[in-house]
């Protein structure tokens, strides 16, 4: 699904994706953690294709299409999404309105035709009920004075109903309690299946409980140093990364 | 942002699609002014003499005063030797009866305008007194305003029906000394829109006037005034439109309102006439005179505005809170690109006791315009518990425009709360990456986020204005603002 | 316009032809900055920085120029902040006074003499208060902190006008040249030994060359039937940093001008200011930031409470020029009527040429929050003391953020004891 292929970025004159190389196959779940200041956030801000990040080289594949051609908003009607850190709040715009505007232009990218009011009213309160939000979010403005874990929720709520083939989770545990993790990571497992993949950057294990990743891999100093499976996370929790640093910085001098 | 945005670029620079010229014969007179050209005027309109001698007072007065010049605009020096000050529809010599009658020429220039007299009024329930250039042509909805007892129509002839109500009202809120463009209107205005509604009646229908500006080397000085007796309410809105000249056109309108203990008055506008092109030849001077006097207890007057046109606007809507518990509010949207000029805001001047105004400015600012807000909110010693709000905001799109703002605070009551907010930034990268993100075209992210920027204005607009706002912002707005 | 009383004009001409230096040079320049003056007059209420501020009172008198006053040492001690541990300057009617002040400058920074140079020669229309300077200053002087010199101790720069028999005016001057990466911390104390009618007209100039710190605190405390005119031009470099703390409480009238131009990337600028006024003070504050270059920054927090028939001015300008992208401007005007006579005028405004920015600006008036006063009361303190702690907590705001803790300290107390019932607020405070 997803190929990235020694990829390097720079922000602001500094380079933090330094070769970084990670495959992705149809219907996996990919955990990719790493300490503060790795690149974790670049990765997806790069991948999602905002301006302010530059590659400088490497490639990255998505269904077949070169990933960096494309415009932001063709990456999302190739169907890649990304659920923001920090989702931005957009006063006076309606959260509705934000949600039909995207999800038609979506249907029409795919030749299909725009949803009406109450078709699409019948979809999201059932997106909403899986999320257990409150009705009175539709009328509200996007992310505007939204708590943490409503925003995230929110994030994920857009994920469901805009049904992408790749899903970027971008720190989406963080600022969450316990409740409200659960009915994040709930959603997010209601919308694995077969030929969706998500990807998920996270500093903390605590997530990976909740989704099961199939792959997890740890990123330091914009490269992948270690890739392996769930036992991996349980590791890091257990042993913090020095231990791995230091076993790839031994890796790379042998 | 100029150079990375072209999609807005695209929507900010589209054609101006008002900018026809309707090709009817006008009586029109020559350029200039002088004494004979106001009796002329006056002679015209039939007018009775205290009219006459009023507009002599003024002209007499304009003669001694200077061009302002403290607002932030820049413009050639206007001429007023070269404009002419009167110019009707010819056809007006034998004025219509009824819609059947009015010229089709003129009624085919609305239908351009989107403003169908007939479909329009009757499927809005919108009665509405159109001006072309300078005189009043067809008001609709007379019949069912007169059963309610409400008078609406043309300046002129409510000058010859309502003589005693235009001697006691005209000037009272902006005397004929009030300001150099009041001053000039009171001297040559030549017609306008009348209002009256009664002691407790609650108008049927939206009233609505539209102005347009058809004739070369014509000023437009329309003058309305609304009266709203003890307990009545009505709403009132008004557009305008202008065609492409190159040379600039000079509208100076003076609007006055008046509303006694309880009453209510709501006035809108979509300004949009012809801002000039992007090297700002041509367009027009929009310099209007807008007071509203809240004379009773509990009365109310609310400015809406949104001011998308001409090539330099220069209007401070105000709000003067005589009566007790009175009410001002302003909301306001003005779009300036290209080589438009605004100096525009309000002014909220309490004295009543426990009065209180909310003062609600968005400005857009987007190619070399200049846009500033300027306002005044003045609480008098004897205004006790006064309350104002202020929110000002404005919003930049490439960097060689600019926007400013100018608002003075003057309080004299220890009981007084004022508040007044400004921020200035320019749209969100973060904002339109997200909505990109989100499969939105850039266009229609942007669309998306200037509309929410002016939702607190645009909710304020009747339904059908509100329509037509958001569409002068080049916005699809469905649900986004609602 | 301007207004030209011809009695005031008169007396100024006398006062130059009685002052002015015998050098043929400096006469001349000091001749051109009297003409250019004499050509506006005094500034008028048409002007706009000049609509709230009616100078009436001023023009009417006749102010001669100071002669060698004296002051005791016991008038000295009472005069300085306790416990400012400092290197202290003492300015007496406009003159240093060596004899006063610390013999010993740290190594690093320079005190001398300054031939007050007519910078009208540069083109630019000079504020008239800055032209009479100009013509009538004694004791110019230039204060230098050389390059990469840290002052510790703060330089406490007293003023101090005399006892003189007749109105007297006084046009203190200073320029203030900061090396780079140099630190420093500026006291400015204006105070008066008698309750004069005299007119102190500063005009200081700094500038900060790259990386500069300089903290200047001023207080104003002078006779409160003086006129206090005060214009600060700062002109920063890259990465420097200004802090302008502004105590105002004396003065009949008092008019300060700030002028801030950030010239280059990084400069910031913070400038906080209280204004208390009483019975007939009229106080006002002018202050404008010049956003020229590109990542710089401003600050401003001005609050101003005002008893009694006081009027306070406040104007906040903020300009950000083309290009100057990447800036961010911050206002607020927050102000305080106790009175029914009292009166505030605040106007913070925006000019803005850049998109790339954010500014924004607030200014409120009101009273004291009637929630917070009733739970007071409740508290069984009584109506007075609860207004008194009230006022006081609203004007620590400012206070609070002067860094020398004796200043503050000094502040609070002088605050407090202007206050109804201000010696058992002490306790609280």
């Amino acid at each position: 699904m997803l190929k990235i292929d020694n990829l390097h970025a720079r922000v602001e004159g500094r380079e933090i994706l330094k070769g970084l190389s990670l495959t992705i196959g149809e219907g996996e779940v990919h955990a990719i953690m790493g300490p503060n200041g790795s690149g974790k956030s670049t990765l997806v801000q790069v991948l999602a294709g905002r301006d302010d990040y530059q590659v400088t080289s490497g490639s990255v594949t998505f269904l077949g299409k070169n990933l960096l051609d494309l415009a932001p908003e063709e990456r999302a009607h190739e169907g890649l999404f990304l659920a923001f850190q920090y989702p931005v709040e957009i006063p006076g715009v309606n959260n509705t309105y934000l949600l039909k505007a995207a999800l038609n232009s979506m249907r029409k990218h795919r030749g299909e035709s725009d949803l009406d009011a109450v078709e699409f009213l019948a979809l999201i309160r059932d997106k909403m009920k899986l999320m257990e939000m409150d009705a009175s979010f539709l009328n509200r403005g996007v992310n505007e004075g939204f708590s943490g874990g409503e925003k995230k929720r929110n994030e994920i709520l857009q994920m469901a109903v805009l049904e992408p083939r790749l899903a970027l989770l971008d720190e989406t545990d963080s600022g969450l309690d316990i409740d409200a993790l659960k009915v994040v990571a709930n959603g997010v497992n209601s919308l694995r299946s077969a030929d969706r993949s998500i990807v998920m950057v996270t500093h903390y294990q605590r997530l990976l409980d909740y989704i099961e990743p199939d792959f997890v891999h740890v990123l330091s100093a914009g490269r992948i140093i270690r890739s392996g499976d769930k036992s991996l996370a349980l590791e890091l929790e257990r042993r913090g990364y020095d231990w791995v640093l230091k076993e790839a910085l031994e890796e790379s001098q042998a | 942002m100029a150079s990375d945005n072209p999609e807005f670029e695209q929507l900010v620079n589209r054609g101006y699609a008002h900018g026809f010229v309707t090709d009817i014969d006008s009586d029109t007179i020559p350029p200039g002014l002088n004494e004979d050209v106001i009796r002329m005027i006056s002679a015209k309109k039939k007018e009775p003499e205290f009219l006459l001698n009023w507009r002599l007072r003024a002209y007499e007065h304009w003669l001694t005063m200077k061009e302002p010049n403290w607002a932030h605009l820049h413009h050639t020096p206007i001429d007023y030797q070269a404009i002419s000050y009167f110019s009707a529809p010819k056809s007006r010599d034998d004025a219509p009866k009824s819609l059947d009658e009015v010229d089709p020429k003129l009624l085919e220039t609305y239908e351009k305008l989107g403003i169908p007299l007939h479909e329009r009024a009757r499927l809005a329930g919108v009665a509405v007194d159109a001006v072309f250039d300078s005189v009043s042509v067809a008001t609709t909805f007379k019949g069912k305003l007169a059963k309610a007892g409400v008078i609406f129509c043309s300046f002129s002839e409510a000058v010859q029906l309502h003589p005693e109500l235009i001697e006691r009202y005209l000037g009272k809120v902006v005397p004929y000394t009030d300001n150099y463009f009041a001053t000039l209107n009171s001297a040559v205005f030549t017609d306008g829109s009348f209002v009256f509604i009664p002691k407790g009646v609650r108008c049927p229908l939206e009233l609505s006037t539209y102005f347009r500006i058809n004739a070369a080397n014509t000023g437009q000085f329309e003058r309305t005034l609304i009266v709203a007796e003890e307990g009545s309410h009505v709403s009132y809105l008004e557009g305008c439109t202008a065609p492409m000249r190159d040379e600039n056109q000079l509208h100076a309108a003076v609007v006055e309102l008046i509303a006694m203990d309880d009453a209510e008055i709501k006035y809108s506008t979509v300004q949009n006439w012809y801002p000039g092109d992007e090297e700002g030849r041509g367009g027009i001077y929009n310099f209007v005179t807008k007071r509203g006097d809240c004379a009773g207890r509990n009365s109310k007057i609310s400015w809406t505005q949104v001011e998308t046109g001409s090539a330099i606007t220069w209007k401070y809507p105000s709000c003067i809170l005589r009566g007790d518990n009175s009410v001002g509010e302003f909301y306001s949207v003005a779009v300036t690109n290209n080589m438009q000029q605004a100096d525009t805001g309000t002014k909220m001047v309490h004295i009543g006791k426990n009065t209180s105004s909310t003062i609600v400015s968005k400005g857009i600012s987007a190619g070399r315009a200049q846009s500033s807000y300027r306002g005044l909110v003045q609480v008098m010693a004897g205004a006790e518990g006064a309350r104002n709000h202020t929110q000002c905001d404005s919003l930049l799109m490439g960097d060689k425009c600019g926007a400013h703002t100018f608002p003075y605070i003057e309080v004299k009551n220890p009981s007084a709360r004022v508040e007044h907010e400004a921020t200035t930034s320019k749209i969100g990268e973060d904002q339109l990456f997200y909505c990109r993100q989100r499969g939105i075209s850039e266009e229609d992210a942007v669309n998306m986020i200037v509309n929410g920027f002016c939702k607190e204005v645009f909710k304020e607009l009747p339904m059908e204005f509100a329509v037509e706002a958001q569409n002068l912002l080049c916005v699809s707005l469905e649900g986004a603002v609602g | 316009m301007s207004t030209k009383p011809a009695e005031a004009l008169q007396g100024l001409r006398q006062a130059f032809a009685d002052s002015a230096p015998a050098d043929p040079v400096l006469r001349k320049q000091r001749e051109r900055a009297l003409e250019r003056f004499m050509m506006h007059g005094f500034p008028g209420t048409r002007e706009e920085a000049w609509r709230y501020t009616n100078l009436r009172n001023l023009t009417r008198r006749v102010f001669v120029t100071a002669g060698d006053g004296a002051i005791s040492s016991d008038q000295l001690n009472a005069c300085r902040i306790p416990d400012l541990q400092g290197h202290l300057l003492v300015f007496l009617d406009g003159r240093l006074q060596h004899q006063l002040s610390d013999q010993n400058l740290p190594a690093g920074l320079r005190l001398s003499h300054l031939e007050a140079q007519d910078s009208e020669d540069s083109g630019q229309t000079l504020p008239a208060f800055s032209n009479l300077n100009t013509a009538f200053n004694q004791d110019a002087r230039l204060l230098q902190i050389d390059a990469n010199t840290s002052v510790e101790k703060p330089l406490y720069l007293l003023f101090v006008s005399g006892q003189n028999e007749q109105p007297t005016m006084l046009h203190p001057r200073l320029e203030i040249s900061a090396g780079t990466n140099s630190r420093i911390n500026l006291v400015e104390h204006h105070l008066s030994l008698a309750q004069d009618e005299n007119l102190v007209n500063s005009l200081i100039d700094i500038n900060l060359a790259a990386g500069a710190r300089m903290n200047h605190t001023r207080i104003q405390d002078a006779s409160k039937k003086s006129f206090q005119i005060c214009r600060v031009n700062v002109d920063q470099a890259r990465d420097s940093h200004y802090t302008h703390d502004h105590i105002c409480l004396g003065s009949a009238l008092a008019r300060m001008d700030i002028h801030v131009s950030l010239s280059e990337p990084g400069a910031e600028v913070e400038l906080h200011g209280l204004m208390l006024g009483q019975g007939r003070q009229h106080m006002d504050t002018h202050t404008q930031v010049d956003h020229i270059a590109p990542l710089t920054q401003s600050r401003e927090t001005y609050r101003c409470v005002l008893d009694g028939k006081s009027r306070g001015v406040f104007n906040g300008k903020v300009v950000v020029h083309r290009d100057a992208q990447k800036i961010e401007a911050h206002q607020a005007s927050n102000n305080l009527l106790l009175s029914d006579q009292a009166e505030i005028d605040t106007k913070p405004e925006l000019e803005i040429y850049a998109d790339d920015v954010k500014c924004s600006h607030g200014a409120t008036v009101g009273q004291l929050d009637k929630n917070a006063l009733f739970y007071l009361l409740s508290r069984g303190i009584e109506r007075t003391m609860a207004r008194s702690l009230l006022v006081f907590a609203f004007a620590d705001e400012i206070v609070a953020g002067i860094g020398e803790p004796s200043i503050r300290h000094a502040m609070e107390k002088r605050i407090v004891s202007q206050l109804p019932d201000g010696d058992r607020l002490r306790e609280f405070v």
